[in-house]
Protein backbone atom coordinates (compact mmCIF):
# COMPACT_ATOMS: atom_id res chain seq x y z
CA UNK A 1 0.00 0.00 0.00
CA UNK A 2 3.21 2.38 -0.18
CA UNK A 3 1.13 4.13 -3.15
CA UNK A 4 -1.72 5.29 -0.57
CA UNK A 5 1.21 6.35 1.45
CA UNK A 6 2.98 8.27 -1.32
CA UNK A 7 -0.39 10.00 -1.98
CA UNK A 8 -1.08 11.23 1.47
CA UNK A 9 2.56 12.26 1.58
CA UNK A 10 2.82 14.24 -1.20
CA UNK A 11 -1.05 15.87 -0.43
CA UNK A 12 0.69 16.86 2.22
CA UNK A 13 3.66 18.62 0.69
CA UNK A 14 1.30 20.58 -1.29
CA UNK A 15 -1.26 21.67 0.80
CA UNK A 16 -0.80 25.32 2.08
CA UNK A 17 -1.56 25.68 5.89
CA UNK A 18 -3.42 29.04 6.63
CA UNK A 19 -2.81 30.83 9.83
CA UNK A 20 -3.19 29.60 13.13
CA UNK A 21 -5.07 32.81 14.33
CA UNK A 22 -7.64 32.15 11.90
CA UNK A 23 -8.61 29.09 13.64
CA UNK A 24 -8.33 30.83 16.92
CA UNK A 25 -10.51 33.32 15.97
CA UNK A 26 -13.41 30.90 14.02
CA UNK A 27 -13.23 29.09 17.75
CA UNK A 28 -13.88 32.43 19.41
CA UNK A 29 -16.37 33.62 17.31
CA UNK A 30 -18.17 30.23 18.22
CA UNK A 31 -17.94 30.55 21.38
CA UNK A 32 -19.68 33.60 21.74
CA UNK A 33 -22.13 32.62 18.98
CA UNK A 34 -22.88 29.78 20.86
CA UNK A 35 -22.37 30.66 24.12
CA UNK A 36 -22.54 28.47 27.50
CA UNK A 37 -18.73 28.26 27.13
CA UNK A 38 -15.82 30.17 28.38
CA UNK A 39 -14.82 31.40 32.05
CA UNK A 40 -11.59 30.22 32.92
CA UNK A 41 -11.88 28.76 36.08
CA UNK A 42 -14.49 30.54 37.27
CA UNK A 43 -17.48 28.14 36.53
CA UNK A 44 -16.17 25.52 38.55
CA UNK A 45 -15.68 27.92 41.93
CA UNK A 46 -19.21 28.72 41.38
CA UNK A 47 -20.14 25.63 41.63
CA UNK A 48 -18.11 24.97 44.73
CA UNK A 49 -19.63 28.37 46.35
CA UNK A 50 -22.76 27.45 45.58
CA UNK A 51 -22.83 23.77 47.03
CA UNK A 52 -20.96 24.90 49.75
CA UNK A 53 -23.91 27.21 50.86
CA UNK A 54 -26.55 24.34 49.77
CA UNK A 55 -25.34 21.33 51.40
CA UNK A 56 -25.76 20.59 54.81
CA UNK A 57 -24.25 18.42 57.79
CA UNK A 58 -25.89 14.23 56.63
CA UNK A 59 -26.72 15.60 53.21
CA UNK A 60 -25.07 15.25 50.14
CA UNK A 61 -21.62 16.95 50.74
CA UNK A 62 -19.92 19.95 49.02
CA UNK A 63 -17.29 19.83 47.56
CA UNK A 64 -13.92 20.65 49.80
CA UNK A 65 -13.61 24.40 51.29
CA UNK A 66 -9.83 24.25 49.54
CA UNK A 67 -11.83 25.77 46.33
CA UNK A 68 -11.31 29.61 46.49
CA UNK A 69 -14.21 31.15 45.12
CA UNK A 70 -13.21 33.27 41.67
CA UNK A 71 -14.54 36.47 40.20
CA UNK A 72 -18.15 34.55 39.06
CA UNK A 73 -18.48 34.35 42.79
CA UNK A 74 -17.27 38.06 43.49
CA UNK A 75 -20.48 38.96 40.90
CA UNK A 76 -22.28 38.31 43.73
CA UNK A 77 -25.29 36.98 41.16
CA UNK A 78 -26.94 33.89 41.78
CA UNK A 79 -27.30 31.44 39.43
CA UNK A 80 -30.43 31.40 39.64
CA UNK A 81 -30.65 34.93 37.84
CA UNK A 82 -28.58 34.05 34.99
CA UNK A 83 -31.33 31.85 33.37
CA UNK A 84 -33.70 34.11 31.46
CA UNK A 85 -32.16 36.79 33.11
CA UNK A 86 -31.46 40.05 30.77
CA UNK A 87 -29.21 39.41 27.84
CA UNK A 88 -28.84 35.85 28.72
CA UNK A 89 -28.83 33.33 26.21
CA UNK A 90 -30.03 29.45 26.35
CA UNK A 91 -27.04 27.24 24.69
CA UNK A 92 -26.91 23.72 24.09
CA UNK A 93 -29.61 21.14 25.15
CA UNK A 94 -29.69 17.56 26.12
CA UNK A 95 -33.23 15.27 26.56
CA UNK A 96 -33.09 12.74 28.70
CA UNK A 97 -33.63 9.33 26.56
CA UNK A 98 -37.11 8.79 28.27
CA UNK A 99 -40.30 8.55 26.94
CA UNK A 100 -42.27 11.52 28.30
CA UNK A 101 -39.13 13.37 26.36
CA UNK A 102 -39.84 16.01 29.51
CA UNK A 103 -36.50 15.62 30.95
CA UNK A 104 -34.08 18.47 30.04
CA UNK A 105 -30.29 19.94 30.63
CA UNK A 106 -29.58 23.27 28.75
CA UNK A 107 -26.79 25.39 28.95
CA UNK A 108 -27.37 29.18 29.56
CA UNK A 109 -24.91 31.86 29.55
CA UNK A 110 -25.00 35.63 30.59
CA UNK A 111 -22.53 38.29 30.52
CA UNK A 112 -21.07 39.73 33.82
CA UNK A 113 -22.07 43.33 32.80
CA UNK A 114 -25.62 42.45 32.20
CA UNK A 115 -25.81 45.25 30.21
CA UNK A 116 -24.16 43.59 27.61
CA UNK A 117 -25.57 40.45 25.18
CA UNK A 118 -23.29 37.36 25.42
CA UNK A 119 -22.02 38.63 22.29
CA UNK A 120 -20.75 41.61 22.92
CA UNK A 121 -19.09 40.21 25.85
CA UNK A 122 -15.63 39.91 26.83
CA UNK A 123 -15.27 35.69 27.08
CA UNK A 124 -13.42 36.01 30.74
CA UNK A 125 -16.72 38.03 31.94
CA UNK A 126 -19.33 35.18 30.48
CA UNK A 127 -21.38 32.91 33.74
CA UNK A 128 -22.74 30.35 32.66
CA UNK A 129 -24.92 27.68 34.62
CA UNK A 130 -26.83 24.26 33.66
CA UNK A 131 -30.71 24.74 34.31
CA UNK A 132 -32.52 21.21 34.53
CA UNK A 133 -36.27 21.19 34.35
CA UNK A 134 -39.03 18.27 34.37
CA UNK A 135 -41.94 18.20 33.32
CA UNK A 136 -43.50 19.77 35.89
CA UNK A 137 -42.05 22.69 35.51
CA UNK A 138 -39.65 22.16 38.76
CA UNK A 139 -35.94 23.11 38.19
CA UNK A 140 -32.14 23.36 39.02
CA UNK A 141 -29.55 25.63 38.44
CA UNK A 142 -26.29 24.13 38.63
CA UNK A 143 -22.91 26.75 37.87
CA UNK A 144 -21.39 25.14 34.91
CA UNK A 145 -17.63 25.51 34.06
CA UNK A 146 -15.26 26.97 31.55
CA UNK A 147 -16.91 25.14 28.07
CA UNK A 148 -19.75 23.38 28.21
CA UNK A 149 -18.26 20.48 30.17
CA UNK A 150 -19.95 17.18 29.95
CA UNK A 151 -23.32 16.26 30.54
CA UNK A 152 -24.08 12.67 31.21
CA UNK A 153 -28.35 11.47 32.04
CA UNK A 154 -27.75 8.40 34.41
CA UNK A 155 -31.65 7.49 34.40
CA UNK A 156 -33.90 7.87 37.50
CA UNK A 157 -33.82 11.90 36.64
CA UNK A 158 -30.37 12.50 37.33
CA UNK A 159 -27.69 14.16 35.40
CA UNK A 160 -24.34 14.27 36.19
CA UNK A 161 -22.38 16.83 35.50
CA UNK A 162 -18.89 17.85 34.75
CA UNK A 163 -17.64 21.46 34.37
CA UNK A 164 -14.38 21.66 31.95
CA UNK A 165 -11.68 21.95 34.29
CA UNK A 166 -8.63 24.10 33.56
CA UNK A 167 -6.87 20.96 35.00
CA UNK A 168 -6.83 17.53 34.63
CA UNK A 169 -10.11 16.02 35.27
CA UNK A 170 -10.80 15.74 38.38
CA UNK A 171 -13.91 13.22 39.85
CA UNK A 172 -13.97 16.15 42.05
CA UNK A 173 -15.61 18.11 39.86
CA UNK A 174 -18.45 16.20 38.83
CA UNK A 175 -21.74 17.25 40.31
CA UNK A 176 -25.42 14.66 40.48
CA UNK A 177 -28.25 17.80 39.66
CA UNK A 178 -32.29 16.18 39.88
CA UNK A 179 -35.42 18.49 40.23
CA UNK A 180 -35.97 15.78 42.89
CA UNK A 181 -33.14 16.58 44.91
CA UNK A 182 -33.15 20.28 46.95
CA UNK A 183 -29.47 20.86 46.04
CA UNK A 184 -26.85 20.00 43.84
CA UNK A 185 -24.65 16.87 45.30
CA UNK A 186 -21.06 17.09 44.47
CA UNK A 187 -19.44 13.66 43.60
CA UNK A 188 -16.19 12.05 44.89
CA UNK A 189 -14.80 9.08 44.44
CA UNK A 190 -14.17 6.62 47.37
CA UNK A 191 -11.63 4.25 45.53
CA UNK A 192 -12.07 1.56 48.76
CA UNK A 193 -15.54 1.33 47.65
CA UNK A 194 -17.37 -0.97 45.06
CA UNK A 195 -20.79 -2.08 44.54
CA UNK A 196 -22.18 -5.47 43.26
CA UNK A 197 -23.83 -5.69 40.19
CA UNK A 198 -27.27 -6.68 41.77
CA UNK A 199 -27.13 -3.58 44.25
CA UNK A 200 -26.19 -1.73 41.55
CA UNK A 201 -29.41 -2.21 39.55
CA UNK A 202 -31.93 0.02 39.29
CA UNK A 203 -29.69 2.98 40.75
CA UNK A 204 -29.32 6.05 38.51
CA UNK A 205 -25.56 5.30 36.56
CA UNK A 206 -22.91 6.38 34.37
CA UNK A 207 -19.78 5.64 32.94
CA UNK A 208 -17.44 5.86 35.45
CA UNK A 209 -15.11 9.33 34.27
CA UNK A 210 -11.89 9.10 32.64
CA UNK A 211 -12.47 4.76 32.67
CA UNK A 212 -14.30 4.09 29.82
CA UNK A 213 -15.90 0.89 29.63
CA UNK A 214 -16.83 1.05 33.73
CA UNK A 215 -19.64 1.68 35.38
CA UNK A 216 -20.29 3.54 38.37
CA UNK A 217 -23.70 4.15 39.96
CA UNK A 218 -24.00 7.68 41.50
CA UNK A 219 -24.84 7.62 45.32
CA UNK A 220 -26.59 10.51 46.05
CA UNK A 221 -26.68 9.98 49.64
CA UNK A 222 -22.79 9.70 50.10
CA UNK A 223 -21.90 11.89 47.39
CA UNK A 224 -19.83 9.42 45.36
CA UNK A 225 -19.28 7.51 42.02
CA UNK A 226 -19.48 3.88 43.20
CA UNK A 227 -17.34 1.60 40.30
CA UNK A 228 -20.11 -1.68 39.95
CA UNK A 229 -18.23 -4.63 40.64
CA UNK A 230 -18.54 -7.93 38.28
CA UNK A 231 -19.93 -5.80 35.56
CA UNK A 232 -18.24 -6.85 32.63
CA UNK A 233 -16.49 -4.16 30.48
CA UNK A 234 -18.88 -2.34 27.74
CA UNK A 235 -21.72 -0.26 27.43
CA UNK A 236 -24.92 -0.87 29.29
CA UNK A 237 -28.33 0.60 29.08
CA UNK A 238 -29.32 2.68 31.47
CA UNK A 239 -33.15 1.28 31.59
CA UNK A 240 -31.91 -2.15 34.26
CA UNK A 241 -34.96 -1.98 36.58
CA UNK A 242 -35.53 -5.60 35.12
CA UNK A 243 -31.74 -6.96 34.73
CA UNK A 244 -28.45 -5.12 33.17
CA UNK A 245 -28.62 -5.30 29.23
CA UNK A 246 -25.80 -3.85 26.95
CA UNK A 247 -22.85 -4.67 24.52
CA UNK A 248 -19.89 -6.25 25.68
CA UNK A 249 -16.33 -4.96 24.62
CA UNK A 250 -16.45 -7.21 22.00
CA UNK A 251 -19.54 -6.36 20.30
CA UNK A 252 -21.79 -9.34 21.97
CA UNK A 253 -25.06 -8.67 23.66
CA UNK A 254 -25.33 -9.67 26.96
CA UNK A 255 -29.09 -9.85 28.49
CA UNK A 256 -29.52 -10.09 32.48
CA UNK A 257 -31.58 -12.83 33.26
CA UNK A 258 -34.32 -13.11 36.60
CA UNK A 259 -31.62 -15.55 37.86
CA UNK A 260 -28.67 -13.42 37.79
CA UNK A 261 -27.57 -15.50 34.73
CA UNK A 262 -25.79 -13.15 31.68
CA UNK A 263 -27.21 -14.54 28.46
CA UNK A 264 -25.17 -13.85 25.41
CA UNK A 265 -27.20 -14.56 22.23
CA UNK A 266 -25.25 -14.38 19.54
CA UNK A 267 -26.67 -11.38 17.35
CA UNK A 268 -25.20 -11.14 14.01
CA UNK A 269 -26.79 -7.82 12.80
CA UNK A 270 -25.47 -6.23 16.08
CA UNK A 271 -21.54 -7.27 15.88
CA UNK A 272 -21.91 -6.46 12.37
CA UNK A 273 -23.82 -2.91 12.85
CA UNK A 274 -20.72 -0.14 12.57
CA UNK A 275 -23.29 1.74 14.38
CA UNK A 276 -26.19 0.94 17.32
CA UNK A 277 -28.28 3.50 19.45
CA UNK A 278 -29.67 1.73 22.58
CA UNK A 279 -33.10 1.96 23.22
CA UNK A 280 -33.92 2.97 26.50
CA UNK A 281 -37.15 3.20 28.52
CA UNK A 282 -39.47 1.00 26.18
CA UNK A 283 -42.71 0.57 26.26
CA UNK A 284 -43.36 -3.49 27.39
CA UNK A 285 -39.95 -3.53 28.63
CA UNK A 286 -38.35 -4.27 25.50
CA UNK A 287 -34.74 -4.08 24.87
CA UNK A 288 -32.47 -3.69 22.27
CA UNK A 289 -30.77 -0.83 19.13
CA UNK A 290 -31.29 1.14 16.48
CA UNK A 291 -29.00 -0.13 13.66
CA UNK A 292 -27.47 1.13 10.59
CA UNK A 293 -25.52 -1.25 7.60
CA UNK A 294 -22.33 -0.63 7.04
CA UNK A 295 -23.49 1.93 4.30
CA UNK A 296 -25.21 4.12 6.69
CA UNK A 297 -23.42 6.46 5.49
CA UNK A 298 -26.23 7.90 3.33
CA UNK A 299 -29.12 9.73 3.91
CA UNK A 300 -31.04 7.28 2.24
CA UNK A 301 -29.39 4.18 4.36
CA UNK A 302 -32.63 2.19 5.97
CA UNK A 303 -32.39 2.20 10.04
CA UNK A 304 -33.37 -1.04 11.12
CA UNK A 305 -34.34 -2.04 15.19
CA UNK A 306 -33.00 -5.03 16.27
CA UNK A 307 -35.23 -5.36 19.79
CA UNK A 308 -36.58 -8.43 22.34
CA UNK A 309 -39.48 -8.26 24.45
CA UNK A 310 -38.20 -11.64 26.24
CA UNK A 311 -35.00 -10.66 27.65
CA UNK A 312 -33.25 -11.50 24.54
CA UNK A 313 -34.34 -15.07 24.37
CA UNK A 314 -35.86 -14.15 20.59
CA UNK A 315 -35.05 -10.90 18.74
CA UNK A 316 -37.03 -9.31 15.73
CA UNK A 317 -35.28 -7.26 13.12
CA UNK A 318 -37.58 -4.11 12.23
CA UNK A 319 -37.56 -1.54 9.54
CA UNK A 320 -37.82 1.97 11.23
CA UNK A 321 -39.93 3.27 8.62
CA UNK A 322 -39.31 6.81 7.17
CA UNK A 323 -42.05 8.40 9.16
CA UNK A 324 -40.42 7.71 12.29
CA UNK A 325 -38.38 10.78 12.75
CA UNK A 326 -37.51 11.20 15.29
CA UNK A 327 -36.13 7.35 15.70
CA UNK A 328 -34.02 8.19 13.12
CA UNK A 329 -32.80 11.31 13.55
CA UNK A 330 -31.32 9.59 16.22
CA UNK A 331 -29.07 7.46 14.31
CA UNK A 332 -28.28 9.93 12.20
CA UNK A 333 -26.98 12.08 14.49
CA UNK A 334 -24.48 9.21 15.59
CA UNK A 335 -21.23 10.35 14.55
CA UNK A 336 -21.15 13.38 16.35
CA UNK A 337 -20.72 11.75 19.73
CA UNK A 338 -18.26 9.55 20.47
CA UNK A 339 -19.81 8.24 23.38
CA UNK A 340 -22.59 5.83 24.25
CA UNK A 341 -25.71 7.06 22.00
CA UNK A 342 -29.39 6.49 23.65
CA UNK A 343 -33.02 6.86 21.84
CA UNK A 344 -36.32 6.55 22.95
CA UNK A 345 -38.75 3.73 20.85
CA UNK A 346 -41.81 5.10 19.95
CA UNK A 347 -45.03 3.24 20.94
CA UNK A 348 -45.65 1.84 17.87
CA UNK A 349 -43.00 0.13 16.91
CA UNK A 350 -44.82 -3.36 16.97
CA UNK A 351 -46.53 -1.73 13.49
CA UNK A 352 -43.08 -2.03 12.66
CA UNK A 353 -41.98 -3.87 9.13
CA UNK A 354 -40.45 -7.65 10.51
CA UNK A 355 -37.29 -7.80 8.29
CA UNK A 356 -35.95 -10.83 10.17
CA UNK A 357 -36.21 -12.97 13.61
CA UNK A 358 -32.36 -13.89 14.13
CA UNK B 1 -0.33 32.38 26.89
CA UNK B 2 1.92 34.05 24.25
CA UNK B 3 -0.26 32.24 20.66
CA UNK B 4 3.20 31.27 19.65
CA UNK B 5 3.39 29.13 22.72
CA UNK B 6 -0.32 27.55 22.38
CA UNK B 7 0.01 23.70 22.92
CA UNK B 8 -2.56 23.16 20.18
CA UNK B 9 -0.43 25.33 17.51
CA UNK B 10 2.28 22.58 18.33
CA UNK B 11 0.03 20.07 17.19
CA UNK B 12 -1.51 22.43 14.22
CA UNK B 13 2.14 22.55 12.62
CA UNK B 14 3.03 19.12 13.34
CA UNK B 15 -0.29 17.37 12.26
CA UNK B 16 -2.47 19.75 9.91
CA UNK B 17 -1.02 18.59 6.75
CA UNK B 18 -0.97 14.97 7.02
CA UNK B 19 -4.48 15.58 8.46
CA UNK B 20 -5.22 17.16 5.19
CA UNK B 21 -3.33 13.97 3.14
CA UNK B 22 -5.47 11.37 4.96
CA UNK B 23 -8.91 12.95 4.64
CA UNK B 24 -8.09 13.86 0.91
CA UNK B 25 -7.32 10.01 0.49
CA UNK B 26 -10.82 9.56 2.61
CA UNK B 27 -13.13 12.10 0.25
CA UNK B 28 -11.29 12.67 -2.39
CA UNK B 29 -12.04 16.78 -2.35
CA UNK B 30 -9.41 18.96 -1.13
CA UNK B 31 -12.10 21.51 -0.42
CA UNK B 32 -13.91 19.05 1.83
CA UNK B 33 -10.49 17.74 3.47
CA UNK B 34 -9.17 20.63 4.23
CA UNK B 35 -12.53 22.26 5.69
CA UNK B 36 -12.91 19.13 7.67
CA UNK B 37 -9.56 19.89 9.19
CA UNK B 38 -9.95 22.99 10.00
CA UNK B 39 -13.29 22.63 11.29
CA UNK B 40 -11.52 19.37 13.98
CA UNK B 41 -8.74 22.34 15.09
CA UNK B 42 -11.73 24.87 15.04
CA UNK B 43 -13.58 22.47 17.72
CA UNK B 44 -10.37 21.54 19.63
CA UNK B 45 -9.83 25.37 20.46
CA UNK B 46 -13.17 25.69 21.31
CA UNK B 47 -12.63 22.50 23.41
CA UNK B 48 -9.40 23.29 24.45
CA UNK B 49 -9.38 22.07 28.08
CA UNK B 50 -10.84 18.82 26.83
CA UNK B 51 -8.64 18.54 23.81
CA UNK B 52 -5.54 19.03 25.83
CA UNK B 53 -6.11 16.14 28.54
CA UNK B 54 -6.54 13.67 25.63
CA UNK B 55 -3.70 11.03 24.84
CA UNK B 56 -3.75 10.99 21.52
CA UNK B 57 -4.72 14.45 20.25
CA UNK B 58 -4.04 13.74 16.27
CA UNK B 59 -6.81 10.85 16.65
CA UNK B 60 -9.54 12.69 18.25
CA UNK B 61 -9.02 15.55 15.17
CA UNK B 62 -8.92 12.94 12.64
CA UNK B 63 -11.95 11.54 14.36
CA UNK B 64 -13.70 14.92 14.51
CA UNK B 65 -12.18 15.15 10.63
CA UNK B 66 -14.14 12.26 9.24
CA UNK B 67 -17.32 12.97 11.61
CA UNK B 68 -17.99 16.10 9.55
CA UNK B 69 -16.99 14.18 6.15
CA UNK B 70 -19.11 11.47 7.10
CA UNK B 71 -21.79 14.07 7.95
CA UNK B 72 -21.34 16.04 4.49
CA UNK B 73 -22.04 12.02 2.70
CA UNK B 74 -25.07 12.22 4.98
CA UNK B 75 -26.18 15.21 3.83
CA UNK B 76 -25.77 13.94 0.16
CA UNK B 77 -24.01 16.94 -1.39
CA UNK B 78 -20.85 15.02 -0.69
CA UNK B 79 -22.61 11.61 -1.28
CA UNK B 80 -23.82 13.11 -4.87
CA UNK B 81 -19.94 13.82 -5.56
CA UNK B 82 -18.98 10.53 -4.55
CA UNK B 83 -21.75 8.91 -6.07
CA UNK B 84 -21.76 10.42 -9.29
CA UNK B 85 -19.48 7.32 -10.71
CA UNK B 86 -17.47 8.24 -13.85
CA UNK B 87 -18.68 11.07 -14.30
CA UNK B 88 -16.57 13.21 -11.60
CA UNK B 89 -13.18 14.74 -13.45
CA UNK B 90 -10.05 13.28 -11.33
CA UNK B 91 -10.39 15.49 -8.60
CA UNK B 92 -6.88 14.64 -7.86
CA UNK B 93 -6.26 17.55 -9.89
CA UNK B 94 -6.92 19.87 -6.92
CA UNK B 95 -3.50 19.13 -5.60
CA UNK B 96 -1.91 18.85 -9.21
CA UNK B 97 -0.82 15.16 -8.23
CA UNK B 98 1.15 13.17 -10.51
CA UNK B 99 -0.58 10.62 -12.72
CA UNK B 100 -0.19 7.95 -10.60
CA UNK B 101 -1.89 9.20 -8.48
CA UNK B 102 -4.36 10.79 -9.59
CA UNK B 103 -5.81 7.25 -10.56
CA UNK B 104 -5.00 6.07 -6.82
CA UNK B 105 -7.80 8.75 -6.26
CA UNK B 106 -9.69 8.29 -8.71
CA UNK B 107 -9.87 4.34 -7.80
CA UNK B 108 -10.54 5.14 -4.04
CA UNK B 109 -13.19 7.08 -5.48
CA UNK B 110 -15.06 4.32 -6.29
CA UNK B 111 -15.04 2.60 -3.27
CA UNK B 112 -18.11 3.14 -1.13
CA UNK B 113 -17.54 5.35 2.02
CA UNK B 114 -17.00 2.91 4.53
CA UNK B 115 -14.60 1.14 2.86
CA UNK B 116 -12.49 3.58 1.96
CA UNK B 117 -12.18 5.12 5.55
CA UNK B 118 -11.69 1.32 6.81
CA UNK B 119 -8.86 1.45 4.14
CA UNK B 120 -7.52 4.83 4.69
CA UNK B 121 -7.01 4.02 8.52
CA UNK B 122 -5.31 1.10 7.99
CA UNK B 123 -2.90 1.54 4.96
CA UNK B 124 -2.23 4.91 5.27
CA UNK B 125 -2.84 6.15 9.00
CA UNK B 126 -1.50 2.58 10.12
CA UNK B 127 -4.01 1.54 12.41
CA UNK B 128 -3.79 -2.06 13.42
CA UNK B 129 -6.66 -3.66 12.70
CA UNK B 130 -8.00 -3.57 16.25
CA UNK B 131 -8.00 0.26 16.77
CA UNK B 132 -9.92 0.27 13.54
CA UNK B 133 -12.50 -1.50 15.12
CA UNK B 134 -12.24 0.50 17.55
CA UNK B 135 -12.34 3.69 15.54
CA UNK B 136 -14.99 3.06 13.36
CA UNK B 137 -17.22 1.22 16.24
CA UNK B 138 -17.19 -2.02 14.39
CA UNK B 139 -16.04 -5.48 14.76
CA UNK B 140 -12.41 -6.51 14.06
CA UNK B 141 -13.67 -9.19 11.94
CA UNK B 142 -16.17 -6.54 9.47
CA UNK B 143 -12.49 -4.88 8.88
CA UNK B 144 -10.68 -7.68 7.90
CA UNK B 145 -13.88 -8.23 5.28
CA UNK B 146 -13.67 -4.63 4.33
CA UNK B 147 -9.88 -4.65 3.75
CA UNK B 148 -10.51 -7.73 1.54
CA UNK B 149 -13.21 -6.24 -0.27
CA UNK B 150 -11.14 -3.11 -0.91
CA UNK B 151 -8.38 -4.76 -1.69
CA UNK B 152 -9.83 -6.51 -4.54
CA UNK B 153 -11.74 -3.63 -6.11
CA UNK B 154 -8.80 -1.53 -5.97
CA UNK B 155 -6.82 -4.19 -8.06
CA UNK B 156 -9.61 -4.71 -10.41
CA UNK B 157 -9.94 -1.06 -10.75
CA UNK B 158 -6.39 -0.66 -10.97
CA UNK B 159 -5.57 -3.40 -12.97
CA UNK B 160 -5.01 -1.64 -16.16
CA UNK B 161 -1.78 0.22 -14.40
CA UNK B 162 1.69 -1.07 -13.99
CA UNK B 163 2.35 -1.92 -10.58
CA UNK B 164 -1.54 -2.10 -9.45
CA UNK B 165 -1.61 -5.16 -7.60
CA UNK B 166 1.01 -3.36 -5.19
CA UNK B 167 -1.29 -0.85 -4.47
Amino acid sequence: MSDLTSLVDEVAQRVEEPAFEGIIRRARTRRVRRVGTTVTAVGLAAVVSVLALSSTSGRPRALPATHQPTSVAATGRPPEQIVNGRNASPGRTWVAPERSGQLVARAWSQCADDTLTVRECEPTQLLGVWEVTDAAGRHMVVPSGYDEGRVAYAGHGVWVLRPASTTTPSLATAVAASTSLSAPVALGLDPARTIGMEAARGRPHVTCPDAPGSNCVVDLVTGTLVPIDGLPAGDWAITNDAGWWGVLETGQAVVEQSDGRLLRPQLYELVASPTRVFVEDALDGAVGWYLSNEEDLLPTTPVRALLSTDRGHTWTLRSVPETARAAREWVTELAQDPFVMRAVLPDDWRTWPVLDRP
Amino acid sequence: MREDEDPIRVIYDASYRRLVGQLYAVCGNRGDAEDAVQEAFVQAVYHRHRFLEMDRPEAWLRTVALNRIRKGWRHGAVARRVLSRGVTPPSAADFGLSPDHVDLVDALGRLTPVLRETFVLHYVVDLPVASVAAELNVAEGTVKARLSRGRALLADLLSDREGADHV
